[in-house]
């Protein structure tokens, strides 16, 4: 890197440093004078809310078939397994028919990390993350979701489809 | 007949809750009138046991965890597990993940550096540049938010790949950012290079000398704004940062004004690689396999580092052939660079604590983790 | 000429029946005057900053409450005075007590001393600017007073700080005003402004510039406000200071500040005076006189704006820098300012042709 040094005289420099700090913070202030007169950015958040994405992880839901009003868990315990902050309680009994059945699945919103993994590994899609974020409560002990507050009827499953070129077609 | 001042050094405790300690760092300052005698900075007020998670958690629980160690750029504390992971399990990862990754990786590099201009410019005084600068990073969240699904712990790497493919038209939406981006990064520089008084407060302010940064193990903007041209995506290149043609900026004296300017300059190659990969990106899949989320990799070591908006980003990982990491020892830039401070604050003047910490760009959660 | 609302008044004293009562309600309205006038501002002024700086910043500031959010300053002093008022152990309870009233007291004081229109001043002493000028340097006291007491060492800095700041640029405070009275010939701000038919900006450009930045320093606002650097400082001087006491320094940084842009308006951009109402003859009079005091509000709200603007834009400086900044920069060219109007003065009152 080749830089010409050139001698300045002392009094030159003052009056340099003086008009150049004086031409600069002209231009500042210019551009902020530009900005006082355009369009803000702000969103007025309660009144007009923002489009979500549909990746969007909000609060989490447990799925019920819409139809016949099943839940489509089978009680494999692998989004048990997979939760970071282990928020999940579940529960489960074998019924008369050898079929296991979901009796418990309780999530700690508060605790809940909206990571979605759960939703990833479930084998059946039993789970899914709304599109619902307004989660605050008054009272902690609300922060705990049970199976009726996380209900949601769905036609179908919500799989997740990993994207490795094979589940897509 | 002379008269004797007898003066007393003052101590100051700056911090925990200090405004401008970016969270929650603590220095014991000795002060003998605005000038700093000696500084002892106290750290460990935000230590989360992030490294000890890992011993109970299988690897695909982990994941989620990692995002916690930077929050501000958090793919770069994703990439280097995944990349241990890869490492040791012998996982490919198509080539079109490989370029999501870096994509990714560098947006958030922008996001990174853009909360470090507004807080930095901040410290010193300026409110508004933080606005611009969180308007322009508002951006970046939001297409992170479309593209994996929340705005800030994105848990969007897997072992293999990626979570998803790109949403349709994101890429376009990227490229748009970036010949936008490029735009407001000139009005950033109007607004602040050629001040006068922000050119006082740090020219010629902290200057690290290349020896020091050698001794203490700096790394990142900091090490190349001394002077060091070491960049791991070109000298350990790591993916697929090989392919991409970029200019690692160094600054000449290692002053405040040289860390801020080799940032700035790091944005403007962000956005050049960002261009190249959305031009050069291949079709296909995004991951190779799915894995079950309780699977093993074989017993084994590995060390990789990616290049983090701070510097080098570590981990070292030992594996016992279980689907639960034996030990994950995270090597975070912030934490090394935090070691020069007291040697750099040294004599300088009590507001320039702001503008030397500032321009460190130290994030407290990477320290103490 | 007579001001018609001035008029009134004098009037609507003087039918009074009696002696006593002329003089306790003479006193009483303009004292009143000058302390709910500055407070009734004051909370305007709080909005007013808070929209503009959030459109600098391209966001929307307080928008909810009252039209605009014209309000919101209203709930937050509500909200300030509500708060527990906190004596801190070992503080000096006196002077802690004492340090918010002392800056408070100087910012109201010198309005009795600022003509906002033709005739409309409390007091017209005829060496105003230089009372006007020192009754505002005591507010430095006030401000040491509460960084010693706190007993904290970020309040003692500011403290300090403040004084260090108030002492160097206090001189070209004065001095650059001084080309003023030069041209004018005379200390009352009523004169300077009556003599003003050409604004003094054009006569004085360079003194205008040094005194906004001395003025602005004075005030410790952004860039210069040392004082309190919340980056720093924490809050500087009024660190340990909570409920009513923060509210009192809360007011007088804005009183202060206002008091800033009654100044330029009254010393270079012709107070109470429509632009160029000289040109306009009678009706140009009449403009100036009777409506004046809407021309010096809309100035000293502009010149409000420009600091609100200035901070917008630039970043604090240095202690240091500070110092040096005015004794390099601002003495020197108040004056070089001071001689070349001298001469020129000189010149033209036929001083040299002797
Ligand atoms: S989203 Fe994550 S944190 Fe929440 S329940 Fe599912 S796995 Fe657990
Ligand atoms: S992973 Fe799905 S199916 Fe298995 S227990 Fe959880 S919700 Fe039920």
């Amino acid at each position: 890197m080749s830089e010409v040094i050139r001698e300045i005289s002392p009094v030159r420099q003052y009056f340099k440093n003086l008009f150049d700090g004086v031409k600069a913070i002209y231009n500042g202030m210019r551009l902020t004078l530009k900005y006082m007169f355009l369009p803000k950015v702000t969103e007025v958040y309660p009144d007009v809310k923002r489009n979500l994405p549909q990746r969007f992880r909000g609060r989490f839901a447990f799925l019920y078939n819409k139809d016949d009003g099943k839940m489509l868990c089978i009680g494999c315990y692998a989004c048990v397994k997979v939760c970071p902050p282990q928020t999940i309680v579940m529960e489960t009994i074998k019924g008369e028919d050898k079929k296991i059945k979901t009796t418990r699945y309780e999530i700690n919103i508060g605790e809940c990390i909206s990571c979605a993994n759960c939703v990833e590994v479930c084998p059946v899609g039993a789970l899914e993350m709304t599109h619902e974020y307004e989660t605050a409560t008054f009272n902690q002990m609300d922060l705990v979701y049970g199976m009726d507050k996380l209900a949601k009827y769905v036609e179908k499953p919500n799989m997740y489809m990993p994207p490795d070129g094979k589940a897509k077609k | 007949m002379t008269v004797e001042f007898k003066t007393e050094e003052m101590v100051i405790n700056m911090g925990p809750h200090h405004p401008s300690t970016h969270g929650v760092l603590r220095l014991i300052v000795t002060l003998d009138g605005e000038i700093i005698k000696k500084v002892e900075p106290v750290i460990g007020y935000l230590h989360r046991s992030i490294e000890r998670l890992a011993q109970d958690r299988n690897y695909f629980q982990y994941l989620p965890v990692v995002d916690r160690v930077d929050y501000i750029s958090i793919i770069a504390a994703e990439w280097p597990l995944v990349l241990a992971v890869e490492k040791i399990g012998g996982i490919e990862v198509p080539e079109r993940a490989e370029y999501i990754r870096v994509i990714t990786a560098e947006l958030t590099r922008i996001m990174s550096h853009l909360f470090y201009l507004g807080t930095f410019l901040l410290d010193l005084g300026a409110t508004t540049v933080i606005m611009y600068a969180l308007r322009e990073r508002e951006k970046i969240i939001d297409l992170m938010e479309e593209l994996t699904g929340q705005r800030m712990m994105f848990n969007y790497f897997r072992y293999g790949g990626v979570n998803a493919d790109v949403p349709e038209g994101w890429l376009s939406k990227v490229d748009e950012f970036c010949d936008y981006f490029v735009k407001m990064i000139d009005e950033y520089e109007i607004l602040i290079n050629k001040n006068p008084i922000f050119l006082s407060r740090v020219e010629n302010i902290g200057i690290i000398p290349k020896e020091m940064i050698v001794e203490y193990g700096a790394c990142g903007p900091i090490m190349r704004a001394s002077g060091i041209k070491y960049d791991v995506r070109r000298d350990d290149p790591y993916s697929i940062y090989d392919r991409f043609d970029f200019d690692i900026p160094v600054g000449r004296k290692g002053d405040t004004l040289d860390r801020y300017l080799v940032r700035m300059q790091e944005m403007r190659e962000s956005v050049k690689i960002i261009k190249q990969a959305v031009k050069q990106i291949p079709s296909g899949p995004c991951l190779k396999k799915k894995l079950a989320f309780s699977f093993k990799i074989p017993a084994g070591e590995a060390y990789c580092q990616v290049e983090a908006p701070r510097g080098n980003m570590g981990v070292y990982l030992i594996s016992n052939g279980t689907n639960i990491p034996a030990r994950v020892k995270y090597r975070t830039p912030s934490y090394a660079n935090m070691q020069i401070l007291p040697e750099v604050l040294k004599g300088t003047f009590l507001s320039d604590i702001m503008a030397i910490f500032g321009s460190f760009d130290v994030i407290l959660p990477e320290v103490d983790r | 000429m007579n001001n018609v609302i001035v008029e009134i008044y004098t009037n609507l004293i003087n039918s009074l029946p009696f002696e006593p009562l002329k003089v306790i309600l003479g006193t009483l309205i303009p004292v009143l005057g000058i302390v709910t006038l500055p407070l009734l501002t004051t909370f305007l002024l709080i909005w007013w900053e808070r929209r503009l700086i959030a459109f600098v910043q391209a966001r929307l500031g307080p928008n909810r409450l009252g039209p605009g959010g014209l309000f919101q300053s209203f709930a937050d002093a509500l909200k300030v005075l509500l708060k527990e008022d906190i004596v801190s152990k070992d503080a000096d309870k006196i002077l802690f007590s004492l340090a918010p009233v002392l800056v408070f007291v100087p910012g109201i004081l010198v309005y009795s001393l600022m003509p906002v229109g033709h005739q409309m001043v409390v007091t017209n002493v005829n060496v105003a600017i230089f009372l006007f000028l020192s009754v505002a340097s005591l507010t430095t006291i006030g401000i040491l007073m509460a960084g010693w007491s706190s007993n904290n060492k970020y309040s003692l800095m500011g403290g300090i700080r403040a004084v260090a700041q108030a002492i160097s640029y206090e001189i070209p405070l004065l001095l650059s005003i001084v080309g003023v009275i030069l041209l004018t010939g005379s200390l009352s701000i009523v004169d300077i402004v009556e003599k003003q038919d050409v604004w003094n900006i054009f006569k004085q450009p360079l003194a205008f510039f040094i005194f906004f930045t001395c003025a602005l320093s004075e005030v410790n606002r952004i860039p210069f406000d040392l004082p309190e650097a919340e980056s720093e400082l924490v809050s500087g001087y009024n660190t340990e200071y909570s409920g009513f006491k923060f509210a009192l320094f809360f007011l007088a940084e804005y009183v202060n500040t206002f008091t800033l842009g009654a100044l330029c308006s009254l010393l270079f951009f012709g107070g109470w005076r429509f632009p160029f109402d000289y040109l306009l003859g009678d009706i140009g009079m009449q403009l100036s006189n009777q409506l004046g005091i809407i021309w010096f509000f809309i100035k000293t709200m502009f010149f409000f704006s420009v600091v609100v603007w200035i901070r917008g834009t630039l970043p604090r400086v240095r202690t240091d820098q500070l110092m040096s900044f005015a004794w390099k920069y601002l003495l020197p060219l108040s004056l070089f300012n001071i001689f070349i109007t001298a001469i020129i003065t000189g010149f033209l009152s036929g001083a040299f042709s002797r």
